[in-house]
């Protein structure tokens, strides 16, 4: 077993106990929002999990971003390999905030859905990168669809500040966590612990599954290659 | 409560499926890497009598 085996390995370990006590912190320890109905109470608890995953999106999304650009720069491969891994955990992480946040939605707002600023722009995201994976099917040239998809991947990002700032530049519904003119927490000192907690979380989690998606990635490039030598 | 429930239950069905997509390439990628390498043998062995013949 190589070194960096057991390193992910350890990692894999830590963040599923890390995942288990936030878990644990964001529906135990965590205290009770107050002045609001019961069934709101329990749903204001979907923010410790809901926000990091956004946050992991955003993360994943800026990485691909990152990563394109060095591509573009460099021209290796594992660039490439490494924008699309991480737009792949994007898409999961967006689903997970947009469907966890309709949950919260439906209590608090008495709908699951409604065309505010940040759920569009949101939605906008999620289909701008799924068509960055429809592009990457469309071409068989390897170098052509990784150059091709950096440009998209770099063009497709500019959706994403736009989702964190349109519910600062629009007249909206959703909360404002973060209120950077007031300077303040949507969240009280009791519930902050638990909450960057949690982002830390999910921070190390995007870094575990990127790692393995990363790595499955270059074994599909082995096999590419493989078939390649083999004239398949 | 049911909301919480709800919403916690999605974003482990997330992880959960991304996971296991995850297992499932890796397996098929390591089918495919044994049936090419299995490939490249019988290629091998069937070049090694042509290179007999050839002396």
């Amino acid at each position: 077993m190589r070194v960096s085996d057991r390193v992910l390995t350890v990692l894999t370990v830590v963040v599923g106990l890390a995942v288990l006590a936030a878990v644990w912190g964001a529906l135990r320890a965590a205290p009770a929002a107050a002045g609001l109905t019961p069934d709101e109470t329990f749903a204001q608890r979907i923010i410790y999990f809901h926000v990091p995953s956004a946050w992991l999106s955003m993360l994943a999304f800026g990485v691909t971003m990152l990563a394109s650009i060095v591509y573009l720069a460099a021209g290796q491969r594992r660039w490439d390999s490494l924008a699309v891994s991480s737009a792949e955990i994007g898409i999961v992480f967006t689903l997970a905030a947009t469907a966890s946040g309709s949950a919260w939605a439906k209590p608090a707002w008495n709908t699951w859905w409604t065309w505010d600023p940040r759920l569009t722009t949101y939605t906008i995201v999620f289909l701008l990168y799924v068509a960055y994976f429809m592009l990457r099917s469309a071409m068989d040239d390897p170098a052509r669809r990784a150059r091709f998809a950096a440009v998209y991947g770099i063009f497709a990002f500019l959706s994403v500040p736009i989702t964190f700032f349109s519910i600062r530049w629009w007249r909206t519904i959703h909360p404002v966590l973060i209120d950077v003119e007031a300077k303040s927490f949507g969240l009280s000192r009791g519930m902050l612990p638990i909450f960057f907690f949690c982002l830390a979380v999910f921070s190390l989690l995007y870094v575990v599954l990127l790692w393995h998606r990363f790595r499955l990635e270059q074994t599909r490039e082995q096999v590419e290659a493989l078939k390649e030598q083999m004239g398949h | 409560m049911i909301y919480m429930v709800l919403a916690y239950m999605v974003i482990w069905a997330a992880i959960f499926v991304f996971l296991l997509s995850m297992i499932q390439r890796q397996a098929h990628l390591q089918r495919e890497i044994a049936a090419l390498k299995e490939l490249a043998q019988e290629r091998e062995a069937g070049r090694c009598p042509e290179l007999v013949e050839g002396r």
